[in-house]
């Protein structure tokens, strides 16, 4: 990706912060640390009609959730849930940093996703939580443990 | 009340942005405005604390930028005016009269203030007089979003942790720490828009600073402010070949945390010992 799009993720990270009324939210969770992903989805004939992230994590995670967000508002939940399939099918050929980042916000998005089709049946349902399962640790480091 | 925190919150962030993208004289008068509009925002704070209400630290996203300092001037004003209007519904009228009272000193202000281009926005990345190699700049365009939000987050942290205390121990440390990020939060900020890559920090997590364990809140700061002195020492190395001056500021904020673990760690010891945990 171009410098230039990174920069504006990063200056204007899109639809970034809480969502009090949304119909259901996911998080996805590096066990290693404390850094997580949350999305929020409000959805309209199975239409994201508005999604929004929050992080604990770094500008990586930033510019990830703001271009993963950004592509899928308007779409159907089907349509961004195989943009997270693409995401974490890329993993492998991803530093370790960015893998982490990509896979918490393409499982924060799974976890909401899931948490929406049971809110259909039980509108109380908690918020599902999932893990991930890259390290955020440099390949040479992890080889050298 | 919550709604006049958060806008009193926005307002100190577009006020501080509007300092860092000034190139003249008004960049420390508004510096001036936005410190003085954080301590509205703190004595606000108080009365909802006084108050009972529970509160956080959620606000808008707060869009900055701008081609002309007027227009965010402008804006300030706005903003102000909302406050004013929501002022009339405090009923601490006393705290309402000191805030009013700055307020219509800072529009005087505003309106003094001379036009100004800005260039705070335009992505070039580079700084007056030093010639930086590609990766150098990519680690320093890095360092200052990862430090320019962390800084804030300390901040607003400390803040919260300050203002739910009552242990004058505790809040004399956490006091310095504030002054310190916001020297840091001012350097990197100011650094952002001569390099053209000005943000507003993103809204923080309450889990942040909602903070329940207090002890393991110290410890992980400790050691997050240890990882900062090696990105700093990493970013010192990389850019001492071409800035001489950056290196050494860098070097400068990297013996900077040293105090701030001093600090930490003598408030981690002192809890520890007072709460017997």
């Amino acid at each position: 990706m171009e410098m230039s799009e990174i920069l504006n993720h990063m200056m204007e990270p899109r639809n970034y912060g809480n969502m009090n009324n949304c119909d259901a939210d996911g998080i996805g969770k590096n066990p290693e640390n404390s850094e997580k992903v949350a999305i929020y989805l409000k959805v309209e004939d199975n239409k994201i009609s508005d999604i929004k992230f929050q992080a604990i994590g770094c500008s990586t995670t930033i510019v990830a959730g703001s271009i993963f967000t950004d592509s899928v508002k308007g779409q159907s939940l089907e349509d961004a849930d195989e943009l997270a399939d693409e995401i974490l099918n890329m993993l492998d050929g991803m530093s370790s940093e960015d893998a982490a980042c990509s896979e918490m916000v393409a499982i924060a998005y799974k976890s909401s996703l899931e948490t929406y089709n049971f809110r259909l049946e039980d509108a109380n349902y908690p918020t599902i939580t999932k893990m991930i399962s890259s390290t955020c640790q440099p390949k040479e480091i992890e080889e050298e443990i | 009340m919550l709604s006049l925190s958060k806008r009193v919150h926005e307002v100190w962030l577009v006020t501080l942005m509007a300092g860092f993208m000034s190139k003249n004289e008004s960049k420390l008068k508004l510096y001036d405005m936005s410190d003085i509009i954080f301590r509205h925002f703190t004595w606000i704070e108080n009365d909802l604390i006084k108050s009972k209400i529970d509160y956080d630290y959620d606000r808008d996203m707060i869009p900055v930028k701008v081609e002309k300092l007027s227009i965010i001037l402008n804006d300030i004003n706005l903003r102000l005016s909302t406050i004013e209007l929501e002022l009339i519904k405090l009923d601490d009228r006393d705290l309402a009269e000191r805030v009013n009272s700055d307020i219509k000193y800072m529009r005087f202000l505003l309106s003094s203030l001379p036009e100004e281009s800005v260039t705070a926005f335009n992505t070039q990345r580079k700084l007056d007089n030093i010639e930086l190699n590609e990766e150098a700049t990519d680690a320093l365009t890095l360092f200052l979003f990862e430090e320019s939000y962390k800084e804030y987050e300390l901040i607003m942290i400390y803040n919260y942790l300050k203002a739910n205390s009552t242990d004058a121990f505790l809040n004399r440390i956490f006091n310095i720490l504030i002054d310190e990020s916001f020297f840091h939060l001012k350097s990197f900020g100011d650094m952002m828009a001569k390099m053209g890559i000005l943000g507003v920090p993103r809204v923080i997590h309450k889990e942040l600073y909602k903070v329940t364990n207090v002890v393991e809140f110290l410890k992980d700061g400790i050691n997050e402010e240890l990882l900062a002195k090696e990105e700093c020492k990493k970013l010192a190395d990389a850019v001492s070949n071409d800035s001489q001056e950056l290196a050494k500021f860098f070097d400068f904020i990297n013996y900077q945390e040293n105090y701030h673990i001093a600090l930490m760690k003598e408030a981690l010891e002192y809890y520890t010992k007072e709460k017997n945990v």
